[in-house]
Parts: structure tokens; C-alpha cells; sequence
């Protein structure tokens, strides 16, 4: 009876997710453009990195994540998303390699990035977060479900930090974020306590209240890429396999 | 590159600023496990589904592997291999086989291990214990396959059992289990997954528990990242039922923590249900003795040290409890509170309130599901007090009773109107109140969770109006005693029937009823807040504490016991409900009864006790709702504050009432006019005048008790107002509005309350003689003249509006009241969300 598993992703909430606005309302409307490019803006890196582990240049992979970004906002790509079973980073992966699949049809119609250079990315950056992470001797695919879930918890910590500062608390937010792992030796409640003059109580309460609104905003932020309360649970456990396996 | 320490995962030191997003991730998994995020509390993911590991070999070519067994049939499997039963054919006996799983026993050393457990198992001959045969390995398709054979048991294990079971037949299987814990622990093996899959019940009737050290042995065979990574779906062990220390340090565990299972176990075999996150207690759930919560606890105490530490300690606690019924002492342990021992209550610090102690002092029913005493205990105590105050109305009427030579009885009205009616019913009632709610509020602080804002509440619930209504009650009799005293003309007197002796007794009575009862009250309270300041005692953890291992919060509240209520509190009541019903009984065969009054006097304990029973269920439900869900937030000190001003708001706009509704309204304005003569329909509203002064008071120490109550029920960790409320307001004012209509009906008596009747002197005590000066009351009135008439008549429609008025007024307050509580407990600009609870 306690377990109850929308608990931080309600309904209501879950009316507006970008996912299902996109869904909803398909390709045309500005609202489910908007709502596409926004989840495009986060999690572009990924294809990035699926497409660098595939083999391809820097300079190519760039361009197919611009024209294919590109392409799914303008043309009617969407069609194929199923409302149904449809989370967004399945389609995404699955498009993009229907994409890359069709490409080779349309290489000579189109330039080499040409004027479809809509979207502002940081691709030095993809770049060299693609040859930081350990993952050598991983599939393509593994790559581009693990460059998601760290782009995920990147976006939500940034989130979470964003608000910490925004209420003036951004030291308290640094000092207690290694406990956002559920670590809670890693980090010297009596030595905060000390440090920013608070009781150790009211440390370990901010703690708690940290934790769970990490865990909001992780929630509702995949909740944002999934069509359906039911899947958040599952779009996690997928991440966390992907992590860790 | 980083290595997280705690599942060894990679990750770059600028991923997710340098945490391990296994981790982070981890977390989003955690929430939904229903544990609390307490910090302390690693959490390992659900299983998601009862994955099954390995390939399922068919029977056959177990055969061909196994050639010592045939007619295998598979029979079951989970996450640690297949079970089969088979026939060993050089002893033609029935076997459970089974094949450990390739992927469990493929860790290095692992052969070593089974052996080594294998033969531990073996030890382990006990008659509730399945026994292990034999052991092996074989290979088959070029890995190895080892296998178990054990004792095969004819029957079912726990789980499928788990929904038919009764309460005696979980009291039954205890035992059984703790003797086969008992033994494996003294020889050093500990289960380590005790569960309902794992006991199994044998059609014969013995419980047999499976799988010893088989839980051990797979741990081992996983690396510690294994253990929180590799499988987080896979069954490893079974979370809810593990000890704290094994999912926080699972290379510590020692036998307690078969224990902490077992604690598990017996509880769902209670309740049916697991003991997550806020769990009831299981005597809440469903009938049972209240001593087994004591058992249940204590097995899932957190830290283990607070444990049962052997497993034949459980077995003897369950089985004090199973053979001897509740009511018998020679089942109690040692009087766990002064009062049971004998010793005066002040001699012996409290021990902590708990369901155990309560029930022991033998005075209150031992199901806390309902807090049933809360409610009859009102009941009882009200029929008790309308007895006794019937009882005085019928003793007093008999003595002074004189009979006309029409067959009227007359009698002393001032002791019977004002002593019975208004002061019996104000003080005892009160004071009655405040007994029974003492008594109430101890059962509800049964209840698992903690009461917060207990202190607060009692003293708007029963001090402050308590106060009020002794000093109301003082102040009206005894200013005109005094005023009488220096001038006896004076035409102040609060009652028409005025006298030095009818102003003494009622201060008396108030000094001998309400004062001591009242004080005894105040000293009990202060003394109880003193002490628990001053020596805090060990509060009872509240359900999720103990889950959570959280220290249980200090609340001094906690420390309340009315050890003298229960002592005293069932007698008394027994006493006063007896004398009640007797006197109701002599009241109603009385030639003089009144039934109005006696409706009265059922209506208005009626009322009370449904005010009780109100907030004893507005109570539970708000406490099934806050542990329905998981996060609880107490009410803040400013809602407390709000909560207090509420109730003092209330006390001070009945104050007003009591002041409106009481004599003053009329002796005010008639004081001039009476001087003049009185018109006969003057007559009647100097009656209503006279008798709506008890019904004054009843009012305002009604409302008095309701405004403190509202307070308390407002300060409850309340969610909604919910109906119970809203039916306990209405049927007060209801039921107020009846009385006082009664009340407001045709006049049984004449008061006056002028120099003219005073002139006329003492009302005479024989009929002949009051009828004659009622005559020359008449006479009197008849000769006023005439402008004066016109003035009065319009005053006389004015005034007879009062006995409506006065009925309407505390019902209108009671509404308002109502309404500012409602609006009070509802969070403005949004709608009312419970959080996980939203309609769907």
C-alpha cells in the first residue's frame, strides 16, 4: 500500500510531458515543436556518441545529428512514432538509424551539413565527453543508452542546482550532493554542520529533502521523454541496466 | 576515471559532477520501494518478477545425468535453481532434487564452498528442518551442475497457505519454526532467507524449514558489485524480508537476523499483509490478543541488539500468549505500571504508554482497533450523570414535597430547578467530560503513530473551558450573594427563587462536585507535564521508527498515563451509569417527573457522547490515512497557535452567548416596567427569563466543550475536515436547538423578579398561600395603566423572541464554528491533494 509507483509523476503531470505532447499533437504543431526540440536540446549527445562508436567521423557524425535533428522537426518523421508503445529514446536510436540507413539515398542532394544547421550544439564538447567515458568495448547502442542516462542525470543534477541557487543555497547544494547516491558516509554531517553553523538535524533533513527532490526531477524528467506514467519505472530500470551492465 | 566504492562502477570524474550515476540512478529506483529515504537505509530494487535463472533441464535428461533417480518431475523453480521431485531408487524413497543454478555455481571456488555448506547443511537433523541427503555435481553440457537432494515434504509451503490462515494457526506454526531456528543457530548455521516460500508444511502437520544456508551460500557467490549491480532485478535474497543489517552490511549477519525474518513472516501470517513503511500494528488489523504486537515488535526491532536475541525467546513469548488466554495474570509478564502493582502512581515513574501496559492493567478492552472504551466510557459516565442528577430532583421533590388540595405537587423549585438541572449538569458534566476524555485520549494514544500537539490539545480540550465554567458559575452566584448580603432589596439575584440558603447550596454544590474534580484533573495534568519534563521516559517509537531505526522522537506527551483512571475510571463509571439507570427508572415512576427535563437530560449526554465518538473516528481515520501514506507531516506550531485561537474564540463568543441567553436579558429591561404592575402575558416570558438561565449555561459549557474540542480535532495532522465532523457539529446543534425548544415550552413555574413580588414577600411555601399571592400578583398587573400598556405589549412581542433566539444562537455558533474549522483545515488557493492518493 505504500509502494504506490507514480508517486512523483502524477497524472496530471504526466497530461503535459513533452513526450506525450509530441505525440499528442504530432509534427506541425508549435507547441509539440517546441516541446521536440526541447528534448532534442538535451538529449542529442547520445546520437552523438552512437554514431562515433559506429565509425563515423567527427565531422560526419555532426552533420548527421544536425540534418537528422533537423529533418525530425520539419518533416513529418513523427508519423512513425506510435503512440502507443513509443518512448522517446527508442525513436529517437530507431530513427536515427533509419536515417542514417536512407542517407546514403540522399547524400548527393544534400550538402554536407548544408543550411540545415538549426540547432546550436556544443559537438567539441560531445566530443571529448565520447573520449573521456571508459566504454571501449561496448556495442553502439550500449554507448547511446549510457551517454542518455548520464545526459539525463546531468540535465536533472543541473536542474537540482539551478533551484538550490536559486534560493541562495547553492553551498549547501554543493556540500551535501554526494549524498544525492544514497552515500551517506561519504560525507561528514557534523563537519557541514559545523562549516555552514546549522544542527546536524537540520543537515541531515536537508539531506532527505534533497533526495527526494533529485528524485522528483529525475522522475519528471523521464517522464518527459516516456508516454506513460507505467514507463518511468521501466525507462529506469533500463538506464540503470545499461549503467551498470 | 573514477570507481564508485559502492558498486565499482566506471564512470568519468566529470560524469554527473563526478557521482556515480549508477548510483544516481539507483535512487530514482529506491523511491519506489516504499521505504522512507531516512539516510541510513540502502535499499535494494524490488524484485521485479521471479525470474527464473538458468535453463530448466526436462526431467529426462535429468535422468540421464542423475541415473540414481527416476520419475523426476519438476516441482518448482526460482532464483537459485530447479527443484524436482524424484524417486532415489536404491532406497525407494521420495527426494526433493535440487539443481543449482549454472549461473550461481559458476563463480570461482564455488565447489569448495558447496561442499563446505553441504555439509553444514547436513548437520542439521532436526525434525522441523528438511533434511539435506546428499550432494553432488555432474557435469552436462560442459559446465558443471551441482544438486541438492533433500528430504522431500508432502505438502505446501507458507505462502500458499498465507491467505487462509488464522491467527491460532500462525501461533501454531511460530513455534515450530523458532525450535528449528533455535537449533540451527546453536550449532552456528544461520538460514539467512527465512520466508514464506522457504517454511514448508507438511500434510502430517509439522513445519519444516528449507533451504538452510542455500541463501549463504549463493551471497558468496557473488562479488560484492554483483550483489548490487549485475542483477538489480533479480531476486537475491528477498528484500522485504531481510534484516536492516543484512542489506546494509550483509558480511555482519548473525542468527538475529532470522529473527528480524521471522518477524516478518509472523506478521504477514497476522495480517497478510508485510510490515513496509508505516505498518499498523497487527492487533489493529485483526483480532488478536494485543501481546503479540509486544512480539511482533520486538522481532523487528531494528537494531538487533533490541532484538529477541534467541529464537526461544519468540517461542516462548508466542506461547505465553497461546496458552493462556489475555485475561488470565499468570500470562502477564510483571505489572508493567505502578497502579497494577499495588504502588501509588506518584511512587514510580511512568513506564512508557504502551498498547501492552494498557492492556494490562486489565480496566480497558484489549482490541485497539476501535477504541471502544472512548466510547462507551461516555456513554456509561453521561447516563451515569443524568442519573444523579435525577436522582437529587427526586430526592429533594420527596422531602420538600408539598400536595395541594388540587393534587399538585410543589416543592422546593430552587433546589430542583437550579441544583439538579442547571448545576448538576454544568459541573458533574464537566468534570465528567473531562474524566472520560483523559480516558479517551489515552486510547487514542494507543494508536501507533504519536499524537502531535497532545499537551496543547488536552489543555484547550479540558482546561481552559473547564476553568471558564467554574468561574462563570462562581462569579454568577456568588457577586449577587455578596449584593444580597449588603442590601436584601436588591433585584440583582440571578434567580427568582433568591435566597441566602439557595445561593449557598449552589456554591456548595459547585465547590463539592466540580471544584475537587475539576482540581484533581488540573493536578493530574500539571503534574504528569512536570514529570515528563523533567524525566523523560522512553517514548514508544512510532511504527516507521522502528522500520526505519530512526531514535524514537522524545514527546513528553508521551508520558501520559492516567494510571488513576484506570484504576478508578471503570468503578466509577459502573457506579454512575448504575445509580443512573435506577434513578432514571425512580424519576420516571415519580409522580412529579418532568419528562421534558428528563428528555433534556438524555439529549444533551447524548450529544456528548456522539461528540466523543466524533473525534475518536475522525482520529483513526486521519491515522489510517497518514500511515496509508507515506510521508507525514504534523501540523506546524502556527496551525497549533490557529488551533488554540480558535478554541479560545469560541469559549469567549459563547461566554457571550451565556451572557445573552442568561437572566440578565430580561431583568435588564424589565426592571423599570415591573415597577408599574405586570399584564399577564408578562408572566411567561419572566418564566422563560427564569429558566433559560440553567439552559444558558448548559449552552455555553456545551459550547465551551465543543470549541476545545474543535481545537483539538483541529490540531490533529489533519488532511480534510472530514464528515465525521460535520455530522458531530449538526447533530449538536440539532439536538441543542431541541433542548432548548423544550425548554422554551409553557411554564411549569412563575418567577418574578421585582421589588413589587419581593415587596409581597417570601413566595410561601404552601399552595393555599402561593395562590393567594399569585392572585395578588395579578391583581397587581391588571392595574396598569394604560400608556404603559402599549409600551409593553410591544415589549412582550420583542421578548418572546429570546426563547427562539437563545435556541438559534448556539446552533448558529456551533455552524460558524464549524465552518471556520472546516475552512481552517483546508489549505487555501488549491485543492485538497493527498500526495499518491490522488484520484486517478
Amino acid at each position: 500500500m505504500n509502494c504506490r509507483p507514480h508517486e512523483h509523476v502524477g497524472k496530471d503531470y504526466f497530461a503535459t510531458t513533452r513526450w506525450t505532447v509530441v505525440l499528442a499533437a504530432g509534427t506541425g504543431s508549435p507547441q509539440a515543436n517546441q516541446a521536440l526540440a526541447q528534448l532534442c536540446q538535451n538529449y542529442w549527445v547520445p546520437l552523438y556518441a552512437y554514431l562515433r562508436k559506429k565509425g563515423h567521423k567527427p565531422a560526419d557524425a555532426e552533420d548527421i545529428v544536425q540534418a537528422f535533428l533537423a529533418r525530425l522537426i520539419e518533416k513529418t518523421a513523427l508519423a512513425a512514432a506510435d503512440p502507443n508503445r513509443g518512448r522517446f529514446r527508442s525513436f529517437l536510436i530507431s530513427s536515427l538509424q533509419n536515417f542514417v540507413a536512407n542517407r546514403r539515398d540522399r547524400e548527393l542532394a544534400h550538402k554536407r551539413g548544408g543550411n540545415l544547421k538549426k540547432f546550436s550544439l556544443d559537438f567539441n564538447t560531445a566530443e571529448e565527453a565520447y573520449h573521456r567515458e571508459p566504454w571501449t568495448d561496448l556495442t553502439p547502442e550500449k554507448i547511446f543508452d549510457r551517454r542518455w542516462a548520464i545526459d539525463l542525470l546531468n540535465l536533472v543534477l543541473s536542474r537540482l542546482q539551478d533551484e538550490y541557487a536559486k534560493s541562495g543555497k547553492s553551498k549547501l547544494y554543493e556540500r551535501l550532493r554526494p549524498a544525492l547516491t544514497g552515500d551517506a558516509q561519504g560525507i561528514g554531517y557534523a563537519e557541514i554542520a559545523s562549516e555552514l553553523q546549522i544542527s546536524s538535524d537540520a543537515i541531515k533533513m536537508a539531506v532527505s529533502r534533497m533526495r527526494k527532490r533529485y528524485r522528483e526531477l529525475l522522475r519528471q524528467n523521464i517522464a518527459d521523454t516516456v508516454a506513460s506514467p507505467e514507463d518511468v519505472d521501466d525507462e529506469l530500470r533500463h538506464l540503470f541496466s545499461a549503467l551498470s551492465g | 576515471m573514477n570507481k564508485c566504492p559502492k558498486c565499482s562502477t566506471e564512470f568519468s570524474a566529470d560524469t554527473a559532477g563526478g557521482l556515480c550515476p549508477a548510483c544516481l540512478l539507483r535512487q530514482g529506483l529506491e523511491s519506489q520501494s516504499g521505504v522512507t529515504d531516512g539516510p541510513e537505509i540502502p535499499t535494494v530494487a524490488a524484485p521485479m518478477s521471479a525470474r527464473v535463472v538458468g535453463p530448466v533441464l526436462p526431467p529426462e535428461q535429468l535422468v540421464a545425468l542423475l541415473p540414481q533417480f527416476d520419475q523426476i518431475e519438476l516441482i518448482g523453480r526460482g532464483g537459485m535453481g530447479v527443484v524436482y521431485k524424484a524417486r532415489q531408487k536404491n532406497l525407494d524413497r521420495s527426494v526433493a532434487l535440487k539443481v543449482l543454478s549454472p549461473e550461481v555455481a559458476g563463480a570461482a571456488g564455488f565447489s569448495e564452498r558447496f561442499a563446505r555448506e553441504a555439509r553444514a547443511m547436513a548437520r542439521l537433523s532436526h525434525p522441523n528442518i528438511v533434511a539435506v541427503y546428499d550432494f553432488g555435481c555432474v557435469q552436462h553440457a560442459g559446465a558443471d551442475l551441482y544438486y541438492l537432494t533433500m528430504e522431500f515434504v508432502d505438502g505446501s509451503n507458507l505462502r500458499a497457505l498465507l491467505k487462509q490462515l488464522s491467527p491460532p494457526q500462525a501461533l501454531a506454526i511460530v513455534p515450530q519454526i523458532c525450535q528449528a531456528l533455535q537449533f540451527a543457530h546453536d550449532i552456528g548455521i544461520v538460514h539467512r532467507d527465512i520466508k514464506p516460500e522457504n517454511i514448508l508444511v507438511d500434510k502430517k502437520g509439522p513445519v519444516k524449514i528449507a533451504d538452510f544456508g542455500v541463501a549463504k551460500l549463493l551471497e558468496q557467490a557473488r562479488t560484492p558489485s554483483d550483489y548490487t549491480l549485475t542483477q538489480p532485478d533479480m531476486a537475491m535474497g528477498t528484500p522485504s524480508y531481510m534484516a536492516p543489517e543484512q542489506l546494509e552490511r550483509p558480511m555482519e549477519v548473525d542468527h538475529r537476523a532470522d529473527l528480524y525474518s521471522l518477524g516478518v513472516v509472523f506478521y504477514e501470517m497476522l495480517t497478510g499483509q508485510l510490515p513496509k513503511g508505516r505498518f499498523l500494528l497487527p492487533s489493529q488489523m485483526v483480532q488478536i490478543d494485543v501481546r503479540l504486537d509486544e512480539v511482533v515488535l520486538k522481532a523487528l526491532e531494528h537494531d538487533r541488539e533490541l532484538r529477541y536475541q534467541h529464537a526461544s525467546e519468540v517461542q516462548t513469548s508466542v506461547e505465553s500468549v497461546r496458552n493462556a488466554p489475555r485475561s488470565s495474570p499468570a500470562a502477564m509478564p510483571a505489572p508493567a505500571d505502578p497502579a497494577a502493582a499495588g504502588v501509588p502512581p506518584s511512587s514510580a515513574p511512568d513506564p512508557p504508554l504502551s498498547a501492552q501496559a494498557l492492556a494490562h492493567a486489565g480496566e480497558l478492552p484489549p482490541s485497539p482497533r476501535l477504541s471502544r472504551m472512548a466510547v462507551v466510557a461516555p456513554l456509561c459516565g453521561s447516563v451515569g450523570l443524568v442519573g444523579l442528577a435525577q436522582a437529587l430532583r427526586a430526592i429533594l421533590s420527596h422531602v420538600h414535597q408539598i400536595t395541594d388540595s388540587s393534587g399538585t405537587h410543589w416543592g422546593p423549585t430552587w433546589a430542583i430547578d437550579e441544583l439538579s438541572a442547571g448545576l448538576i449538569l454544568l459541573g458533574l458534566s464537566a468534570a465528567g467530560m473531562t474524566l472520560l476524555g483523559a480516558i479517551a485520549v489515552a486510547q487514542i494514544r494507543r494508536s501507533p503513530e504519536k499524537l502531535y500537539g497532545l499537551r496543547l490539545a488536552l489543555l484547550a480540550v479540558l482546561f481552559y473551558p473547564l476553568l471558564l465554567l467554574d468561574a462563570v458559575v462562581l462569579a454568577a452566584f456568588l457577586v449577587p450573594l455578596l449584593l444580597f448580603s449588603v442590601d436584601p432589596a436588591h433585584g440583582a439575584a440571578p434567580s427568582t427563587s433568591f435566597s441566602k440558603t439557595g445561593v449557598f447550596i449552589i456554591l456548595l454544590a459547585v465547590a463539592v462536585f466540580s471544584f475537587p474534580l475539576d482540581g484533581l484533573v488540573y493536578w493530574l495534568l500539571w503534574r504528569k507535564l512536570r514529570i515528563s519534563k523533567k524525566r523523560p521516559t522512553k517514548p514508544m517509537p512510532s511504527a516507521r521508527q522502528i522500520v526505519s531505526g530512526e531514535p524514537a522522537v522524545e514527546a513528553s506527551a508521551a508520558s501520559w498515563q492516567p494510571a488513576f483512571f484506570r484504576r478508578i475510571g471503570k468503578p466509577i463509571l459502573l457506579l454512575t451509569a448504575a445509580i443512573g439507570m435506577l434513578s432514571i427508572i425512580a424519576a420516571a415512576i415519580a409522580p412529579d417527573n418532568r419528562w421534558p427535563l428528563t428528555v433534556m437530560f438524555t439529549v444533551v449526554p447524548l450529544s456528548f457522547s456522539i461528540l466523543l465518538l466524533g473525534f475518536v473516528l475522525q482520529h483513526r481515520r486521519d491515522q489510517e490515512r497518514l500511515i496509508d501514506q507515506a510521508a507525514v507531516k504534523p501540523s506546524a506550531p502556527s496551525r497549533e497557535l490557529l488551533g488554540w485561537a480558535w478554541g479560545l474564540l469560541a469559549v469567549l463568543f459563547f461566554c457571550l452567548l451565556y451572557h445573552a441567553g442568561g437572566l440578565n436579558w430580561q431583568s435588564v429591561d424589565l426592571s423599570a416596567t415591573l415597577d408599574k404592575g405586570l399584564s399577564h402575558p408578562w408572566r411567561e416570558n419572566l418564566t422563560l427569563g427564569a429558566t433559560s438561565f440553567p439552559m444558558g449555561g448548559i449552552s455555553a459549557s456545551l459550547a465551551l466543550l465543543i470549541g476545545g474540542s474543535l481545537a483539538f480535532l483541529h490540531k490533529t495532522p489533519k488532511l480534510r475536515a472530514t464528515r465525521a465532523n460535520i455530522i458531530t457539529l449538526t447533530s449538536l446543534a440539532v439536538s441543542l436547538f431541541l433542548l432548548t425548544s423544550i425548554l422554551d415550552s409553557p411554564p411549569n413555574d412563575v418567577h418574578y423578579n421585582f421589588p413589587q413580588a419581593r415587596a409581597l414577600a417570601e413566595r410561601p411555601q404552601t399552595p393555599a398561600g402561593y395562590n393567594a399571592w399569585l392572585d395578588q400578583i395579578d391583581r397587581g398587573m391588571a392595574a396598569i395603566s394604560e400608556p404603559w400598556k402599549d409600551t409593553i405589549d410591544i415589549k412582550v412581542h420583542k421578548e418572546k423572541l429570546a426563547g427562539p433566539v437563545i435556541a438559534l444562537m448556539p446552533a448558529l455558533g456551533l455552524v460558524l464554528v464549524g465552518a471556520m474549522m472546516y475552512y481552517q483545515a483546508t489549505p487555501r488557493g488549491k485543492k485538497l491533494r493527498v500526495p499518491g492518493v490522488n484520484p486517478s
